[in-house]
């Protein structure tokens, strides 16, 4: 299987760490702040309808807002198949990482 | 996930007004803006994906419906294309046009100095300096990064092995390597010019002097003896370049030349002055600082109204100045050409959105069909929008491929040099493309807009075909296109008539009766006499004469002159001759006498006026006046009438006739049935008296006139294409039209016949209803472009008119066009067999 792409990674951990807040403006938010870079709102929604498609994130319709022009939100939770992707992506790293952090730590 | 979808809508709202509350309401927009152009990709590959099988069946339902009404689809497209190839040639020599000289590096900060002054009275502007500006430029003014000069030579004569090649060349300053961009093939552009004596040649010259092989060291000598060595070859010279291709030699190489000019800051030779100002150089504040140095090196009684001025690289082409190095363009011709194209692309375009129109109104019942089975308006949109864009995209890139193999010999039809990958580059593909879906969409827009409303009733109850349902705006383009079409005629027959006018107009003189050998630059000082010994002696050859300057050369010592005893300051261009002149050329003596050579007492002060000059100085009676330049007097002694010097866009100006040794020109009055003969036996003499390799070099009246007059012949060339053009595409409209208005009146035509109709009553019932058209258009044309016309006319100080049978045939030559286009249909329909069309009713 593919790996995550730093975005989908990104994108993930955010759905993750929103719980019920997950929306498209909140994870917009969250990651700008994060990452300290502006996202656009299709850099948002393409990785995450990715993401849906390969099961890794489901997504659902909230109630409609006065603020949001009486448009509905959608909201993005993780699956179980998302969190198992999100683990062995740390595990991954993690594994690279003790591979060369004595490198790293030398110079 | 698309701009249209719900969470996405209310997430750019949300935040939006989160942004104009916290940052600004400025910040919010600009950030939603940019939300949606990122998203308009992604968002028209949504919808391309989600209706794919939808499209594909549009697809399908088109090209059946094109294949079915095979040559209407042909004509339609044929047409479309015909116009946007008119439109993209157009537009690549327009893009030519406005590129010139932006291929130089520093474009935005180089000028060339100019000089604007007043010449009894009125603006005169001149592209000339003086020679010692230059020096003192880079002396004094620190905001200049380099200076330097471009003084022109043209005809001079480079002895290569033996032969004489007569060659244009610029002497230069080093800095000018600098100031504009050169490539050079071979050789250092730094250095290549830092010597004197150091020649660069241009690419096509190389090769033509030395063939194939490297010429980098080699001697050539130029005129007077002098020797240069080869320092380097140009590359190809740009074709979109102000300067004309040309040898470059170093300044320097004539400073030996004892010459009083090089100090002379009065006295405008053809020497071009260019800056590079530092970056941030303020404009004013550099002319400003030129009229300062001006005065400081002039003193201000001879400065007079001389006004120094900078003008951007980029602007050279498009202006106007006296005394250029170059015929420039002008944005007025630019203006034309945009016009015609545009106007060319119209016709077409109303065309393909009337046969679009006429051929989707003919498909109500199938729209009807397709709205029982649960077609939406937006489909059935989306439907004959697909088709009129699929019929624009085959016209368009037809268009391109013919464009692209069309673009050199249009090209050399503007003396232009267009390759065709001009044509693809980004500007105009864009243009190209947004063309194509414009066109597109305008003409499938309009009758989906109005079949997609049909009730389906009312389409599926009878053999309903929509007649007269599109008629009005139909009709309306129609009529537009002859309007543009009839215009576009009246105005190449005007051009060509003026080009006539002034080709035919009298010159003032026989130019047939006398020719005129060149004797620039060849050694003929001091054999003048033998010269006209030997033309005198020859057989037909009436007089001789010697001048500085002939008719069709152009005049080019002018000075000012007042009348005695008073200030006034009159400009007055000089002839300067050996006083045979008015008879050898056969001007018209209106009062006193002519000039006579051997008069010591006339060669002193006596001069002959013009018409023109007469009139300028206010005398009915000029005989015996004075008039005094630079503290000298002349006496008129005859007036003569006005001839005319130069091309007839120009008035004659005000001339006076000396007496003068400083001459370039011998003119011989012959009998024109003689003129072989005589340029033969006049060779041979040429031959024995002038020393070295000169060619004798006749110089033809009638041709240099006909030379002036060859932007018209240009002009009138493209026009009458462009005229055709529009006719053509008008008629394939018309026919396509006919084909369609005919075979809604089939029935009518039937039972007419029944009723006792005759086919002539017919054809005319039919084709009343086209001449009805152009009629309208020419009430609209005629005033239209007899007022353009009019005006096009104002420029020219000696025109023609436009007299009214001109406009009767345009309006006549468009009712024929109309006619030859419909017969075809009308007559198909006028002879139709009752019982075949009404057998079904």
């Amino acid at each position: 299987m593919t790996l995550l792409s730093k975005p989908e990674e990104l994108l993930l951990m955010a759905v993750c760490h929103l719980q019920d807040q997950a929306y498209g403006v909140e994870i917009l938010r969250y990651v700008s702040e994060k990452t300290g870079k502006k996202w656009s709102i299709g850099s948002v929604y393409v990785p995450l309808d990715r993401l849906a498609r390969a099961g890794y994130v489901e997504s659902y319709q909230g109630e409609p807002t006065q603020k949001r022009g009486g448009k509905r939100k959608r909201y993005f939770k993780i699956t179980k198949a998302g969190e198992q992707r999100l683990l062995e992506s740390k595990q991954l790293h993690d594994a690279m990482w003790s591979d060369i952090s004595t490198y790293l730590e030398r110079s | 996930m698309t701009l249209w979808d719900d969470p996405v809508k209310g997430d750019l709202q949300e935040e939006y007004h989160y942004l104009a509350r916290h940052e600004s309401k400025g910040y919010a927009i600009r950030w939603l803006v940019k939300q949606w152009v990122r998203l308009s990709g992604r968002t028209l590959g949504c919808i391309i994906y989600r209706s794919w099988d939808m499209l594909n069946s549009y697809v399908k339902t088109a090209v059946r419906n094109f294949c079915r009404h095979r040559s209407y689809t042909l004509i339609n497209i044929i047409g479309l294309t015909i116009g946007l190839v008119a439109c993209f040639l157009i537009a690549s020599f327009v893009q030519d046009d406005l590129s010139f000289d932006q291929f130089n590096q520093d474009k935005d900060r180089v000028y060339r100095i100019y000089c604007e002054t007043t010449h009894s009275g009125q603006p005169f502007v001149m592209a000339l300096t003086m020679l010692p500006l230059a020096p003192a430029i880079t002396e004094e003014l620190p905001e200049v990064e380099a200076c330097a000069r471009i003084s022109i030579a043209s005809n001079v004569p480079f002895a290569i092995n033996h032969k004489i090649f007569r060659e244009r060349i610029y002497f230069v300053d080093q800095p000018i390597m600098d100031i504009l961009t050169f490539s050079l093939k071979f050789g250092d552009a730094e250095t290549a010019l830092s010597q004197p004596n150091g020649l660069i040649l241009t690419a096509a010259q190389s090769l033509r002097f030395f063939g194939d092989e490297n010429p980098l060291g080699k001697s050539i000598e130029l005129d007077r003896g002098k020797h240069y060595v080869v320092t380097g070859v140009f590359e190809p010279w740009p074709g979109n370049s102000h300067l004309p291709p040309a040898a470059m030699a170093s300044l320097n190489s004539l400073l030996d030349n004892p010459h009083q000019r090089w100090n002379d800051w009065t006295s405008f030779g053809n020497d071009y002055t260019y800056v590079k100002l530092t970056a941030g150089t303020q404009l004013s504040s550099m002319e400003d600082k030129l009229a300062l140095l001006h005065t400081r090196h002039v003193k201000s009684d001879e400065i007079g109204d001389d006004r120094l001025r900078l003008q951007a690289l980029t602007d050279i082409h498009f202006s106007n100045f006296n005394y250029d190095m170059v015929r420039t363009s002008g944005r007025q011709r630019l203006l034309i050409f945009s016009m015609i194209g545009f106007f060319i692309l119209l016709i077409a375009v109303f065309n393909f959105i009337n046969l679009t129109t006429a051929r989707i109104a003919l498909r109500s019942k199938e729209v009807g069909i397709r709205k029982v089975s649960g077609a939406q308006r937006m489909q059935l949109l989306r439907q004959f929008l697909v088709e009129s864009l699929s019929l624009s995209a085959m016209a368009g890139g037809l268009a391109l491929l013919i464009s692209i193999v069309l673009l050199p010999p249009f090209g050399s039809l503007l003396r232009r040099a267009l390759s065709s990958t001009a044509i693809l580059n980004p500007a105009l593909m864009g243009l190209a493309v947004a063309l194509i879906l414009v066109v597109g969409l305008l003409a499938g827009l309009y009758p989906a807009l109005k079949l997609s409303g049909i009730k389906p009733i009312t389409s599926l109850k009878k053999l309903e075909t929509g007649r007269h349902r599109f008629v009005s705006m139909k009709t309306v383009l129609v009529i537009l296109q002859f309007v543009i079409s009839i215009t576009l005629i009246v105005a190449t027959f005007t051009i060509q008539r003026q080009r006539n006018y002034m080709m035919d107009r009298p010159l003032g003189f026989n130019p047939h009766q006398t020719i005129s050998i060149i004797l620039n630059s060849t050694p003929f000082h001091g054999r003048t006499e033998a010269l006209k010994a030997a033309a005198l002696a020859l057989p037909g050859v009436e007089s001789v004469a010697f001048s500085h300057s002939v008719p069709g050369s152009g005049i080019s010592t002018a000075s000012t002159y007042t009348k005695e005893g008073s200030d006034e300051e009159y400009y007055l261009f000089g002839v300067l001759s050996d006083g045979n002149m008015v008879e050898t050329m056969g001007f018209t003596l209106l009062q006193g006498r002519t000039l006579r050579e051997h008069s010591q007492s006339d060669a002193e002060d006596a001069i002959l006026i013009n018409e023109s000059a007469a009139k300028l100085l206010g005398w009915t009676d000029p005989i015996n006046r004075i008039v005094v330049a630079e503290e000298k007097c002349y006496r008129v002694v005859g007036l003569v009438k006005d001839a005319h010097f130069e091309s007839m866009r120009y008035s004659i100006e005000p001339m006076l006739f000396r007496i003068s040794t400083r001459v370039n020109f011998m003119m011989l009055r012959i009998d024109p049935a003689q003129v072989q003969a005589i340029s033969k036996e006049m060779e041979s003499a040429w031959k024995a008296i002038i020393p070295g390799d000169y060619p004798l070099r006749l110089f033809f009246f009638d041709q240099a006139f006909e030379r002036y007059y060859r932007s018209e012949k240009r002009m009138a060339e493209v026009f009458t294409v462009c005229a055709a053009l529009a006719v053509l595409l008008s008629c394939l409209g018309m026919v396509a039209l006919a084909a369609f208005v005919v075979n809604q009146r089939l029935k009518e035509m039937g039972i007419r016949k029944v009723l006792g109709a005759s086919t002539g009553g017919l054809l005319l019932n039919l084709c009343v209803q086209f001449i009805k058209w152009v009629m309208a258009a020419s009430v609209l044309a005629v005033p239209l472009s007899y007022w353009g016309m009019e005006r096009f006319l104002q420029q020219y100080p000696y025109r023609t008119s436009v007299p009214w049978w001109l406009l009767a045939m345009a309006v006549g030559l468009a009712i024929c066009a109309c006619m030859v286009s419909v017969l075809g249909q009308t007559w198909r329909a006028a002879r139709i067999q009752p019982a075949q069309i009404l057998k079904s009713e």
